[in-house]
Formats: C-alpha cells, sequence, structure tokens
C-alpha cells in the first residue's frame, strides 16, 4: 500500500536517499527539457516557446492521471498524500509576485538550481537574489504574518470547491491541457523567429 | 508521413485515459482507504457532533470522562474559555503535550470558533483510531450565542424547545460567568486516569513542499 | 569540441517529470519542491552573521530544526547531480550567461539578481514555488496551487513586454 513511507515501510535515513534518487531523476529532466538555461524559460512569454507550458501541464496530467488511476486501484490511499494548503490571498498575490520575478529572472527555484550546476552564472546570480529576496519577507514577516495566513481554506482541493466528481475533474483538467497544448503550438507558428 | 503522429497519440492517450476517468468511482475509492470507514459521511451527519446543552450537562454533572478540547489560539482562549476546557491549538497537534491531553480513554469534545477547524481535528484524531471524539455544534459562536442571551421560544413550541430554554437560561450564568470557580472544581487533568493504549502519535510535519 | 544536442520533446520531457512525481507521491507521500531550501541556505547564511537574529525571528527559526538534514534539501543536491549529468550528457556544460542579444552581461546579471529577489520573496509569501506549489499542488488538486499557477502565468506575462530588451 502506498504511500510507502507513510506506511513506514523504511525509515527516515532511507527516506533521504530516495530523496536524492528522486532530485536526480527531476534535475535530470529539467535539463533535458531546456530548463537550465533562462532565455529558453522566458521566451515562454513572448509566445515563441512554450516549452514552460508544455512540459508543465504534460507533467501535472501524468502525475495527476498517475495518482488517479492508483487510487482507483487501491493501491494508494490518497488521504495520507501531502495537499498543499490553500490560503487564497497570499497564494495569488504571491503567485503575481512570483510572475513578476519569472519574467525577469528568468529561473524559477527549481530551474536555477540546474542552471547553477550546467554552469550558468546568471542561474549562481538569481539564487543569491532569490535568497536575499527570502531575507526581506523573513524580515518583514511580523508586518506580513496577517496577510501571510489569508484566506486559509484548509486542504482545499478543485472536487471540493466545484462540488463534483474527482474523475470528472481530471478528465476536464486533461482536456483544458491537451487544449493549451494545441494553442500553444499554435501560437508558436504564429509568433516564432528562431528557435532558442 | 505516417497517419498519426506519436504526438496525437499521446494526446489521444491523455483524453482517453482521462474519460475513463470521468466516468470512474474515484472518489468513492479515496474514501474507502480512510481506516474508519464512513468518516465523510459521519461528519456530515449528526452523530460527530454534540450540542451545547449536552456538553452544559456534562459540566454542571463534573463528568471525569469528558475533556473539551479547545481548539482555538491561546490569546482566544484567555479572552474566553468553557469551563473547564484545555487549550490545545490546532498548531501543536502532534507534540508531546498533545498526546497527553488527547487522552484515548475519555471522550473528547472538540471546541473551536465554528465547526471547520474542529471538523479538521476531529477528522485527523478519528482516522487516528481515537474513539469517542466529538465537535462542539456551532462551536463557540453558538456556544456564546445560546448561554448569553437565551432566546423564549416563541409561540407554539414544543416540551423539548421549552426544556431546552429552560436549561440554557439555568446554564447561561455558570457558562458564561465565575467561571475561575467553575475550571477549578472541574479541571479534566485532575481525574485523569493513566493512559492505556497510549501509542504516540506520528508527528506530522506541516512543511511547505517546497 | 562535442557539439550541443538538442533539447527532448517537451511532452516527452513532461511526462518524465510528472512519473518522478508520481515516484515521489508514491513512494514519499509527498511532491517536489525547490524554493524552502533556499530558504534553508538563507537561515543558514544568516546564522553565521548572527544566531540571536536567526532565533528571535519567528519565520526564520521555523527551519532552524535539522536545517540541513531535511528531505527536500537531498532531494535539491539530487536535482543539482540529475541537471549536470544531463548536461553533461547533451554537451551543455559551459560557463555562460543565458540572455538574448541585446543586453550587456551586467545588465542581465543585475536583472537576474532582482528578479530572483522578488521571487523569492514571492514563493515564501505562496508558500512554494513552481516545483513545490504549482506542480505538486497541481497534480493533487489543490485549489490554492491552480489558483497561484495562473496568477504566477498573469504576473509573468504582465510584466514581459517591460523586460523584453533582456530576451528577444
Amino acid at each position: 500500500m502506498a504511500p510507502f513511507y507513510k506506511f513506514g515501510l523504511f525509515g527516515d535515513q532511507t527516506s533521504l536517499v530516495i530523496a536524492l534518487l528522486i532530485g536526480i531523476s527531476f534535475g535530470f529532466w529539467l535539463e533535458r527539457g531546456g530548463f537550465g538555461y533562462s532565455r529558453k524559460l522566458a521566451m515562454q512569454f513572448y509566445f515563441q516557446d512554450l516549452t514552460v507550458l508544455k512540459v508543465m501541464f504534460s507533467a501535472i496530467i501524468t502525475a495527476m492521471l498517475g495518482l488517479m488511476y492508483l487510487t482507483l486501484f487501491g493501491f494508494l490511499d490518497i488521504s495520507r498524500v501531502y495537499i498543499n494548503p490553500t490560503y487564497m490571498g497570499a497564494q495569488v498575490v504571491g503567485g503575481l509576485v512570483l510572475g513578476v520575478g519569472f519574467a525577469i529572472g528568468g529561473y524559477c527555484p527549481g530551474t536555477s538550481v540546474v542552471g547553477v550546476a550546467t554552469g550558468k552564472i546568471d542561474a549562481i546570480v538569481y539564487l543569491a537574489g532569490a535568497m536575499f529576496g527570502m531575507l526581506v519577507f523573513g524580515e518583514l514577516f511580523p508586518l506580513l504574518k496577517n496577510f501571510y495566513n489569508s484566506g486559509f481554506m484548509g486542504n482545499a482541493t478543485l472536487p471540493e470547491f466545484f462540488n463534483l466528481p474527482t474523475g470528472l475533474i481530471g478528465f476536464l483538467v486533461v482536456v483544458m491541457a491537451v487544449g493549451m497544448f494545441l494553442g500553444g503550438e499554435w501560437l508558436e507558428r504564429k509568433f516564432r523567429k528562431d528557435g532558442v | 508521413m505516417a497517419a498519426i503522429s506519436p504526438k496525437q497519440l499521446g494526446f489521444g492517450t491523455f483524453i482517453l485515459l482521462g474519460l475513463i476517468l470521468a466516468f470512474s468511482p474515484v472518489d468513492r475509492m479515496a474514501r474507502a482507504e480512510i481506516e474508519v470507514s464512513g468518516l465523510v459521511q459521519e461528519i456530515a451527519g449528526e452523530s460527530a457532533y454534540i450540542s451545547p446543552e449536552d456538553l452544559a450537562h456534562a459540566i454542571i454533572d463534573k463528568d471525569p470522562s469528558v475533556i473539551i478540547v479547545d481548539l482555538r489560539s491561546s490569546a482566544d482562549f484567555a479572552g474566553y474559555s468553557i469551563p473547564g476546557s484545555i487549550n490545545l491549538p490546532v498548531a501543536e497537534f502532534g507534540t508531546d503535550r498533545a498526546d497527553e491531553i488527547l487522552d484515548r480513554d475519555k471522550t473528547l469534545v472538540l471546541v473551536s470558533n465554528g465547526n471547520t477547524i474542529s471538523g479538521q481535528a476531529w477528522v485527523i484524531l478519528k482516522s487516528q483510531g481515537y474513539p469517542d471524539v466529538y465537535i462542539l455544534a456551532g462551536g463557540m459562536n453558538y456556544w456564546v450565542e445560546v448561554f448569553t442571551n437565551p432566546v423564549k421560544p416563541e409561540g407554539v413550541y414544543t416540551s423539548d424547545e421549552q426544556f431546552r430554554y429552560e436549561l440554557r437560561k439555568a446554564a447561561a450564568p455558570l457558562m458564561m460567568g465565575e467561571q475561575a470557580v467553575q475550571s477549578d472544581a472541574n479541571t479534566p487533568t485532575e481525574t485523569k486516569t493513566p493512559a492505556v493504549r497510549k501509542t504516540s502519535v506520528k508527528k506530522k510535519k506541516v512543511d511547505e513542499g517546497c | 569540441m562535442k557539439t550541443e544536442q538538442k533539447y527532448w520533446n517537451p511532452y516527452l520531457v513532461g511526462v518524465g517529470l510528472g512519473l518522478t512525481l508520481l515516484a515521489a507521491f508514491v513512494v514519499m507521500g509527498r511532491g517536489l519542491g525547490a524554493s524552502s531550501v533556499i530558504m534553508r541556505l538563507t537561515v543558514l547564511t544568516t546564522g553565521i552573521f548572527s544566531t540571536e537574529h536567526v532565533q528571535a525571528n519567528p519565520y526564520f527559526s521555523e527551519y532552524t530544526k535539522d536545517l540541513l538534514k531535511d528531505w527536500l534539501v537531498f532531494e535539491v543536491i539530487g536535482v543539482l547531480i540529475g541537471g549536470f549529468i544531463s548536461g553533461a550528457l547533451a554537451g551543455r556544460l559551459k560557463k555562460e550567461i543565458g540572455k538574448g542579444p541585446n543586453i550587456s552581461n551586467r545588465g542581465r546579471l543585475i536583472y537576474a539578481f532582482a528578479g530572483g529577489a522578488i521571487m523569492g520573496f514571492g514563493a515564501r509569501l505562496a508558500r512554494g514555488c513552481t516545483s513545490g506549489l504549482a506542480l505538486t499542488g497541481g497534480a493533487t488538486l489543490a485549489l490554492g496551487a491552480w489558483a497561484f499557477m495562473f496568477a504566477v502565468f498573469g504576473g509573468a506575462y504582465a510584466t514581459a513586454y517591460f523586460v523584453r530588451k533582456q530576451w528577444i
């Protein structure tokens, strides 16, 4: 029965080895997709190279379908899987801020690590910047605390929010993703000047 | 060029897998995995809740088997609390102190401002195998409403309604004022017996996943 | 000199990443992440200068327990290794600055620092970044994660025009 760790199949020490292995796979695939190179990532925002959109949504629907099928077959206890809690106010504003940083900085925290691994100077500088930003956040935390906790909705999920069956939401997400893939390719053909 | 490109095949597979899911009982399977079956249905019904009146009875009777766990912040708790209740903010779940307070042999009554936080705590405790856990119906908001200003039932009322009103009126001074006297006489920890089946609650780390 | 290989098909990469994420869910019951490790590095660095300062701050002090013996820290070390392996196999390991042709190196690095700072702030506010919140929460259909995801794209597209000189 999965998740294995939550059922005590191995201890904390082993979990760190697993962390390393999963991280290696994560880093490998990010680099394969070109996520270690800021310009490739940033081209997303000029409709010239929608790799970010394609990779992100195919990853999300792959993992989501996997979770749902494993649950359906009784192999996975989804109630033991971590679900990010929802703090609507903080997450929407945080997302907007993060998006601004993405367009300016060219990386997100995960991809900047890959950038560092492949020798990108701007990724190193970006990481230093991220640390600075987090330092500022920590210093301002007492002021931001109320907002940081705003819009708390527990472990709300899309099926609960829309009051639809999980399977149906899954299907709609897949349809939306494939629609975005097709739309994205159309945009690329329209905007692309040179491959990056 | 082939009739169907690998990409079209991939997109088609995704859609097909999604379509199958749309007609599959994913929710039912997810629920079946919760150890205490039917938790979700139970919390929607009445059996998970205790009314303010019933709780007031337990307090007046000084029932030693009832532990009232106040899940609000310590500041709120200091402002007003139900006589004899113990403050345990949800954030402290999983700590040693929480394990000590949450005695599996007792009847636990969870109190928050409304029903939401206590409902979540209820699900956590139930899925950890706590046998007797109840949510104070309506939480502190309703509790205060009931006991500060009991409303006399108007027009045609049943004897049950009349009885509830009498109780609310009688219990009001006890519940809302002079709580120091009450809580002294009724601190559940005093009568606590050592827990027999105390198993360590696995520490649930609250991290952000990122 | 080795020639750089082309990047793999994005959909294939997506499926690979998705399976990695799924493996994390199945084995560990949790998803991936990155930004909280940067937070830990920040706390570590700040702690070098002033331990009291870290302990006094309610936000920093949350990270001081097992500062580096953390699941995500090991995961990110893995990301470094995995990224390096992939880059080495494809001949993409080289010291360079990712940017468009119309901006100086110095200009790009200033942008990188500023963007990093803004993103670092946003990631802490939102309790996650693109991997820990959008990807992980997206797959588990967390409501806040989806709202966050569209906010990220919204913020980025709104800004893109003003920094186009940097990339195009």
